[in-house]
């Protein structure tokens, strides 16, 4: 009965990750435009560094090759690294209400939909870009294989904590009846500048790096890219990352309770 | 003509003052997080030349002035409504005809309709202001006929990404329901470009300044108006070129899509009135 019940939940969950994952297929080709825009991104950023960063210099503990791997892993895992659940336009579109009637927690039914996301997008551009990095002369090569099982640990970590800050900026939308779309940008920006996803903190001037690599942005974000590329000491940053992962649950599920009362829903 | 547009403009303007005074505390919310949006995408970029003192031959204040031509873009295309960003959509669903319908020429229905002057006059401030203060910085002449030339290529800027959207907004009359979302998928897609591309291969920059225009959105004509290390005599009549070129291939595209349309209809619903 209870391998039935875990076997169903399973079934359930794996077709709505595979239902998300084919999603993308049904506007035809246009998938390819976003596409085509991440491949332009790291090949814009992979052509800036070398102007900045001279052959055998280093600078703030990077040399060229590790920025150019960081950026590369970067895209790669750009999902990961920046999460973005369905559950914020869902509560503003009104298409949550039905997913209340799914035979499926809701939280886990948005994390599977999640996960189907990302499915194309490997396949398409982050599979490629690890392929094609010889070519555009980047090593896309861990620092070792022990940095290796290391980001295999931080990464989880990292989707969690980005989880978590997506579940506050849904909060958020409740408590202020604000559009995610308005939040989602302004959260870009933040992730941009904060995270590290986009550049180093250390290449940050003002010693700005050194503040951000505190806050959960950086967490979720440039902790394993730093762990991939051995550019950071892994033992206080998955400390820290453990850190957040539960002072951050445990924010946004006290935040969560005392906002699902003001949850409105519109849609149409 | 002009008296009809332009009362028309005068109406979305009072619109957008009476949604700021009646949803005081949404207005805010939302201009705070549109200034924090632009103004933040340049943050980065900027942090990063102030960080090595230049980009390339770009030196920090002229990246600076480059980033904020690209906000002045952005805020006066958002400034003057929405319908380059949901072409295909209102045609793949059919909505279309909602302006077809209206007692006045459809380009002036696309033109003045969604005009929210007071929603984007912070960036749009913000990026004015950075302009003045990094062409200072790098003692440009600013006389006449540089800050003609400086308007002249914001207009053709605005153009090229107008363009660029129609053209692709254009194919949803020949595949409503596949390309519905490609008006958006193109706005992805041109962007905006955060750093300069003089370091950049040939190839991809050619690509940059042609089929993806981004470049024309901000970088080459900065770079022809500051005259940056490699910049070509005529490079400041570029953007403007382009504009016209791009300019006449969508209208050529939207005057056939809509001689389609007007054969076809929407393909979208049903006689009954269902969706398909």
């Amino acid at each position: 009965m209870v391998s039935e019940v875990a076997q169903h939940f399973f079934r359930a969950h794996l077709a709505t990750a595979r239902m998300a994952a084919f999603g993308p297929l049904a506007d035809g080709p246009w998938v390819a435009f976003s596409v085509a825009m991440r491949f332009l991104r790291v090949l814009i950023l992979l052509a800036i560094w070398p102007t900045l960063i001279p052959s055998g210099a280093v600078v703030s503990g990077y040399r060229l090759g590790a920025v150019l791997t960081y950026s590369l892993v970067a895209e790669v895992f750009s999902a990961q690294l920046n999460v973005r659940t369905p559950i914020g336009g869902a509560l503003w579109d009104g298409a949550i209400a039905s997913r209340f009637t799914w035979p499926m927690p809701l939280a886990t039914q948005y994390a599977a939909e999640m996960i189907g996301d990302w499915a194309l997008p490997m396949l398409l551009v982050s599979a490629p870009l690890l392929l094609l990095a010889p070519a555009l002369g980047v090593n896309p090569l861990p620092a070792s294989a022990a940095r290796l099982a290391l980001f295999l640990v931080s990464l989880p970590l990292g989707i969690a904590i980005g989880i978590a800050i997506d579940m506050a900026s849904t909060v958020l939308i409740v408590r202020i009846d604000l559009g995610p779309w308005v939040l989602n940008a302004a959260r870009a920006v933040i992730h941009s500048i904060c995270s590290g996803a986009w550049v180093p903190l250390a290449l940050l001037p003002f010693h700005l790096g050194t503040l951000f690599n505190w806050l959960p942005f950086a967490s979720a974000a440039s902790a394993p890219l730093r762990i991939y590329t051995g550019t950071g000491d892994p033992v206080p940053l998955l400390a820290l990352q453990v850190v957040w992962v539960i002072v951050l649950a445990v924010a946004v599920r006290a935040a969560w309770n005392v906002s699902r009362e003001k949850v409105a829903l519109y849609g149409g | 003509m002009v008296a009809e547009t332009l009362r028309l403009l005068g109406a979305g303007a009072r619109l957008n003052v009476a949604r700021i005074l009646r949803t005081r505390e949404q207005a805010i919310a939302h201009t705070l997080t549109d200034f924090i949006w632009h103004s933040g995408a340049m943050v980065a970029p900027i942090l990063v030349a102030v960080r090595f003192g230049h980009i390339g031959s770009w030196p920090v204040a002229a990246v600076v002035f480059m980033l904020a031509y690209g906000a002045a873009v952005s805020s006066v295309m958002d400034a003057l409504g929405d319908s380059p960003w949901y072409l295909s959509q209102r045609i793949g669903r059919g909505q279309l005809d909602h302006s077809l319908i209206q007692p006045q020429p459809l380009w002036r229905t696309l033109f003045t309709e969604g005009f929210t002057p007071f929603d984007f006059w912070p960036v749009l401030t913000l990026g004015l202001v950075l302009m003045a203060w990094s062409s200072a910085q790098l003692h440009v002449p600013a006389g006449p006929g540089w800050l003609g030339l400086l308007a002249f290529n914001l207009l053709a800027s605005i153009a090229v990404e107008t363009a660029f959207l129609y053209t692709w907004g254009c194919l949803a009359f020949w595949a409503p329901r596949g390309a519905e979302e490609v008006s958006s998928a193109a706005s992805g897609l041109i962007g905006d470009l955060s750093f300069p591309l003089d370091p950049v291969p040939r190839p991809l920059r050619a690509v940059l300044v042609t089929a993806v225009p981004s470049g024309l959105l901000s970088w080459l004509p900065s770079r022809a108006l500051l005259h940056i290390a490699g910049t070509g005599a005529l490079d400041a009549w570029l953007t403007p070129l382009a504009a016209i070129v791009l300019g006449a291939f969508a209208l050529f595209l939207f005057r056939l899509g809509l001689r389609h349309y007007r054969r076809t209809g929407s393909m979208r619903y049903t006689d009954h009135g269902h969706r398909r």
